[in-house]
């Protein structure tokens, strides 16, 4: 293929150009698409016609294994059907009593039913949510890669993907919001759509980057690249990112491309601020999820708030001018318990501030709302209680907690806010220090993280019997500065304040105690980018280029929608991405939602579907279900129909000589592919065998709150999980949950020695096998009870004659030779179950 | 996969002093500090346009240097032991260099030659690459890594490193994850899950399993050093107070080594003498403190290598992520109070290797009269890497694994091998 990169300036949106010179020009003159160089992925979908009455899933497979010469296996059994079923929409094993009702109605369409109960599930949207959250490289919580800015309040994102899917959202409007939702929040017609949308686009936000990097425009590109290759993985399946540096080698993108995006991307705003140097922070943007209105009586409540807080300081400054007038010669008593001084910004380690100078003085203020202290070192003479006096100022109020010696005292330390900064919002407060050593004792100030933290100043440890009040400060360090003056006013001017205060107090009530989540928005100034050459942050080459859509589909679709000067263009993108005459979004889903079901997309490579890629085993199946999809409004939960009421979901996964002659990897799906279980709903299993997991109603709203200790709240916040929290975390990565924040689009399915070793010696599985073998000793009378209750838990059918005689025959070996107690050998059993390979698989 | 030439060396240890050694109080003299102290870096230097911190004036070693052995090589006296005793077996490059002024992504480009991107290791490319010497044993460990269950990006778990660390503080012993048995007859245990699975489906499959079984056989005893010779113990500073920390994780490495793992790396990161080895204040106190935790047990860990003739075919390698800065920075913001610390540099920093495949007492490449660029034979992380993968018998270039369209290697589409420091 000649060079794409040898067009100059390749403008997205005019058709009269030839899609990067040839691909177009050729499709024009007419050569046929078997022989056209346009690579399959990029032709029109097509839909081929399957005879009436035929499952078309099952017709397309059948066709290819008839060639193969292969017949398909029959059905698996109702028991296997029915764990694999609910295993796949739910991520959690069927219940004795759902097995009891699946496998004695023999009733036709009984599992049509299973299906269409399933897909009602409110946990439906917790499993496939779940995939999706991979797709979007969503991370939370304390897993996670050193250094890599930590992304809190992704949370809400990760509900409106649970609950997109449990609503079956059209795959469309799922992909508008995640990319333009702010852009069209305005014209939603209900309170939880607008908050659909102005959450969804986290999705652009959630990426990781390392907040250490010392170039701030080389960041900034970074970011953009990180967006742009999450995205066009996860939507069209090719990776644009090869573009930033060069013309994609083997994909129809030019450099050109990747910059008329990376445009759409520098024009989106995702942080708050964005320091020059990255010790003064680049913190994403959030916003509170209230409608437009509220948010604007917030601002007005805010602007009021602030001009209070401006009147509160001219009283105490008018107050001061009387006071100043009316003691002219008043001086300061000297402190005669003074035992050291020390300036703030001597002190013996801080994080997150910094040392600031203004009029002539040093202080200490607040650097990034990250984790934030500072810690001074004071040399006592005797051991007991002291007092330290500090100066600071607040524009807010900011509890800190207090350390002394590395413990923490209970209650923090008030500062009550001074409402500014300048030196005459300074003043001093008078702290109780119990229990200092004699000798050196360190003293820490610290706050969490996104918590104000005061200016200091100086402080003053002294031998004062007790904390100085407010007078007493005065008499001290007299002259006092504006902020001080407050216990001098006199009645008329302390009412003047008391009404301020009151009025203060009232307005900050009115402010609602709202939700937050990540903002996304257009910047005021949209930002074209011309190409970097070799992705070089200083080097750049020609014009601008301006805003737009990749050229890719160029062949297949007309898009005219060029970007309008005033916004970035992620509502164009998005609107290009959904036309229906796309070639890869619906291809690239089909695809993903077959892989989730069967452990292998009809495209191998899910996140590649440009030359380098897998070409599809089922072309003809692939295009006739991204067809499909379309066709029916985008429902994904439409596709799972199709697919799963198929005689190829249904087929037993069994291996026999014949189909692993000639089927070796099951490409061909002559069986079901047997395949080891996602983590979450191995760990969810076992919680579930416990009890742990109420199962909701079909039907019903989520209730989160009776889902909370599933795998996929612990691995999304932040919160402990019960009991054995480290391990539960622990066990994650183990079984290939990749922590790192990049997208996946293929879990790792490897099985390893550690896992062995896991399930041998680990506390966890121990902990839930003795749980489980209580409620067994408890709630059955006898061992063969026991033993078609414990495996129909765990593995979701009952003990046939060999497994319930090596479940007998350990029993008592346990019980016997080892001498351990009923429930102990019980333990043990349950213990050898969870560890077998039918458990963790999916068959 | 085997080699695709003949190894010159079977293993590799890689000794990990993680913050950033300074090159210019270690082993990269430079003369012109002292004569420039206190004054900033002559125009003629070139300097990287954003430091991770603001930049003050020169500052001298603090340390004294004179030379050392028969190749009179001139180092500082921070390592006197591994001076004094080897440092004529050791290869040093001096003009390593990469792009990454902060730890993070630093160390990411030691291990896996990329800064940001989730890649494999290096070490997960050797063992992707040729497997493993002892079916008991994982063929790649990572002891007391700061950054442990390093994800190995595209390549499978199962080419991930092992983590070797104290996982009961008060145990005070190194070990890893779920290794002690924690129930006795285990054998019958797994028997009854073969029989679980075989009554549901024939021929089930617990390779995993039983080499899990038999890594307990094996490597419990290989982490229990009580059975070492007290002399052996001496000799990596076992049992006093500054080197049994780090004496400890280098003698498991030795034994690992000897047991045919392939990939070791041995981080020193304790805390103790302030951040790591990154000081960007107390330079002297704090690389000194660090230095007497390492010295005797690296020293240690080269004598041992040597007498069981193991240095021969091991190669073991010492560095940091970066170095440091010829300048004091203006640690805490504005005010330049502490003048006694260096920033990060990974302009230009020494790293040092002795073993199987290297050159003994020998030098290459140099920085700037200051210490801050690379300026002859500069060697990057690419060249650094496929150096390293051909001392291991394997060419950098035909190492591959398919991966989202394309096929990836270590050294990306760089890297040239520094025939120069091969023996």
């Amino acid at each position: 293929m000649t060079s794409l990169g040898q067009i100059p300036v390749f403008k997205a949106f005019s058709n009269a150009i030839p899609l990067a010179g040839i691909v177009l020009g050729l499709l024009c003159n007419g050569v046929k698409a078997e022989e056209s160089p346009v690579h399959w992925s990029l032709r029109p979908i097509s839909k081929s016609t399957v005879p009436e009455g035929e499952n078309p899933v099952d017709w397309f497979i059948e066709k290819q294994l008839k060639d193969a010469e292969i017949t398909q296996n029959p059905r698996a059994d109702r028991y296997t059907l029915l764990r694999r079923a609910t295993l796949d929409l739910t991520g959690l094993p069927p219940t004795r009593e759902e097995i009891a009702d699946f496998t004695k109605n023999s009733a036709p369409g009984a599992f049509e039913k299973l299906v269409d109960r399933l897909l009602d599930s409110p946990h439906y949207g917790e499993r496939w949510g779940r995939h999706w959250l991979d797709v979007a490289r969503y991370v939370q919580g304390t897993i996670k890669v050193p250094g890599i800015d930590k992304i809190d309040l992704a949370e809400p994102y990760r509900d409106y993907v649970v609950s997109s899917f449990n609503e079956d959202k059209p795959y469309d409007q799922f992909i508008t919001e995640q990319l333009a939702g702010d852009l069209i929040a305005e014209s939603a017609e209900s309170e939880d759509e607008y908050f659909d949308r102005i959450t969804a686009p986290a999705f652009l936000s959630i990426g990781q980057w390392y907040d250490e990097c010392t170039d701030p425009n080389k960041l900034k590109l970074d970011i953009v690249d990180e967006q742009i290759s999450t995205l066009t993985r996860a939507f069209l399946a090719m990776d644009f990112a090869c573009s930033r540096c060069h013309d994609h080698k083997f994909d129809p993108i030019p450099t050109s491309d990747y910059y008329a995006m990376a445009g759409i991307l520098r024009s989106t705003k995702i942080t708050e601020h964005f320091a020059e140097e990255w010790k003064d922070g680049r913190p994403r943007a959030v916003r509170a999820l209230v409608m437009p209105e509220e948010e604007e009586k917030i601002a007005e409540t805010e602007t009021k708030i602030d001009a209070l807080s401006k009147k509160r300081f001219s009283v105490l400054e008018n107050a001061k001018k009387r006071i100043l007038t009316e003691q002219p010669d008043r001086k300061s008593i000297p402190l005669d318990t003074t035992i050291e001084e020390v300036e703030a910004e001597d002190f013996a380690g801080h994080k997150n501030l910094k040392i600031t100078s203004s009029e002539d003085r040093e202080f200490i203020e607040s650097r990034r709302l990250l984790d934030q202290w500072v810690k001074y070192k004071f040399t006592t003479p005797t051991e007991g209680s002291y007092v330290l006096l500090l100066r600071y100022a607040s524009e807010t109020d900011a509890p800190v907690e207090l350390e002394i010696n590395a413990k923490t005292l209970e209650g923090e330390v008030p500062f009550p806010a001074t409402y500014g900064e300048t030196a005459e919002h300074f003043r001093w407060t008078s702290i109780w220090l119990p229990d200092l050593k004699k000798g050196s004792n360190y003293v820490r100030f610290k706050v969490d993280k996104n918590m104000p933290f005061p200016s200091l100043d100086r402080l003053i440890l002294t031998t004062s019997p007790s904390p100085l009040t407010p007078d007493r400060l005065l008499d001290k360090f007299w002259p006092p500065t504006t902020a001080e003056v407050e216990p001098l006013l006199t009645e008329k001017e302390k009412q003047e304040l008391e009404q301020v205060d009151a009025q203060m107090v009232a307005l900050r009530k009115e402010l609602p105690e709202a939700e937050v989540t990540l903002a996304i928005r257009d910047r005021g100034k949209m930002i074209d980018l011309p190409v970097h050459v070799g992705g070089n942050t200083y080097q750049t080459k020609g014009d601008p280029i301006p805003r737009g859509v990749p050229s890719l589909a160029e062949a297949v679709m007309a898009f005219d929608a060029p970007v309008p000067d005033n916004e970035s263009g992620r509502l164009q993108l998005a609107e290009w991405l959904t036309d229906p005459k796309h070639p890869l979004t619906a291809r690239v889903m089909v695809n993903r939602i077959w892989h989730w079901h069967f452990g292998t997309g009809l495209v191998r490579t899910t996140d590649d579907f440009g030359k380098q890629g897998a070409p599809p085993t089922h072309p003809e199946l692939l295009d006739w279900l991204a067809f499909e999809l379309i066709e029916n409004d985008w429902s994904i939960k439409h596709l799972h129909r199709v697919i799963m009421n198929s005689a190829t979901y249904q087929a037993s996964s069994l291996e026999t000589d014949e189909n692993l002659e000639r089927d070796g990897d099951g490409a061909l799906l002559s069986r079901f592919p047997s395949r080891r279980l996602e983590v979450e709903a191995i760990y969810d299993s076992m919680l579930a065998s416990t009890g742990k997991v109420a199962r909701q109603e079909s039907g019903k709203p989520l209730d989160t709150s009776l889902s909370k200790d599933r795998a996929l709240y612990i691995l999304t916040s932040s919160r402990s999980p019960m009991g054995l929290g480290m391990e539960i975390r622990k066990m994650f990565p183990l079984f290939g949950y990749d922590p790192s924040g990049r997208p996946i689009h293929d879990r790792d399915e490897s099985i390893t020695p550690n896992q062995g070793l896991w399930w041998l010696n680990n506390p966890l599985p121990q902990y839930y096998a003795d749980k489980l073998a209580e409620q067994l000793c408890n709630n059955f009378e006898n061992d063969q009870e026991r033993v078609q209750a414990v495996h129909e838990i765990i593995l979701g059918r009952p003990a046939n004659a060999q497994a319930e005689a090596a479940m007998l025959a350990y029993l008592s070996h346990n019980q016997d030779n080892k001498k351990l107690t009923e429930q102990e050998a019980w333990s043990r059993i349950c213990l050898g179950l969870y560890s077998s390979r039918t458990f963790s698989h999916i068959e | 996969m085997k080699q695709h030439h003949r190894p010159l060396a079977k293993r590799i240890i890689y000794v990990f002093l993680e913050g950033g050694l300074s090159q210019l109080d270690s082993y990269d003299y430079k003369p012109a500090l002292a004569q420039y102290a206190g004054k900033p870096l002559p125009d003629s230097i070139n300097r990287p346009e954003f430091t991770f911190a603001k930049q003050g004036t020169v500052i001298p070693s603090p340390f004294e240097w004179k030379h050392w052995g028969e190749s009179g090589t001139y180092a500082s006296d921070l390592f006197p032991e591994v001076n004094s005793r080897f440092i004529d077996d050791l290869c040093f490059i001096h003009s390593l260099n990469h792009k990454s002024n902060d730890h993070i992504t630093a160390k990411r480009v030691l291990h896996t030659g990329v800064p940001i991107e989730v890649r494999p290791t290096l070490g997960s490319w050797l063992v992707y690459g040729l497997g493993s010497m002892n079916d008991n044993l994982p063929a790649y460990l990572d002891i007391t890594p700061t950054d442990p269950n390093r994800p190995t990006g595209f390549l499978p778990s199962k080419y991930g490193g092992t983590t070797i660390d104290e996982i009961d503080r008060n145990k005070r012993k190194l070990e890893w994850e779920n290794l002690e048995q924690a129930f006795p007859g285990q054998e019958e245990h797994i028997d009854f899950i073969k029989a679980i699975d075989a009554a549901h489906a024939p021929d089930p499959e617990l390779d995993e399993m039983e080499l899990a079984f038999r890594m307990q056989t094996e490597a419990p005893d290989l982490l229990d050093i009580e059975n070492e010779s007290e002399a052996t113990k001496k000799l990596y500073g076992i049992g006093e107070d500054h080197t049994d920390e780090f004496g400890r994780a280098l003698l498991l490495a030795r034994r690992f080594s000897e047991a045919g793992v392939r990939y070791i790396t041995v981080n020193h990161a304790t805390p103790r003498y302030g951040n790591l080895w990154d000081q960007h204040s107390e330079l002297e106190k704090g690389h000194r403190g660090n230095a007497h935790a390492v010295d005797r047990p690296i020293a240690g860990l080269l004598h041992d290598l040597k007498v069981r003739g193991m240095l021969d075919d091991t190669l073991v390698i010492c560095g940091s992520e970066f170095g440091r800065t010829p300048t004091f920075e203006f640690f805490d913001g504005i005010t330049g109070k502490h003048q006694n610390g260096r920033d990060h540099n990974p302009h230009g920093f020494t790293t040092w290797f002795a073993g199987g495949g290297v050159k003994r007492g020998y030098h290459h490449g140099a920085t700037d009269d200051f210490g801050y660029y690379a300026v002859r034979d500069k060697v990057d992380i690419h060249d650094f890497h496929a150096t390293l993968l051909h001392i291991m018998g394997i060419d950098h270039e035909a190492l591959t694994y398919f991966h989202g369209g394309r096929d990836f290697r270590l050294t990306d589409v760089y890297g040239n091998v520094v025939e120069d420091i091969l023996s």
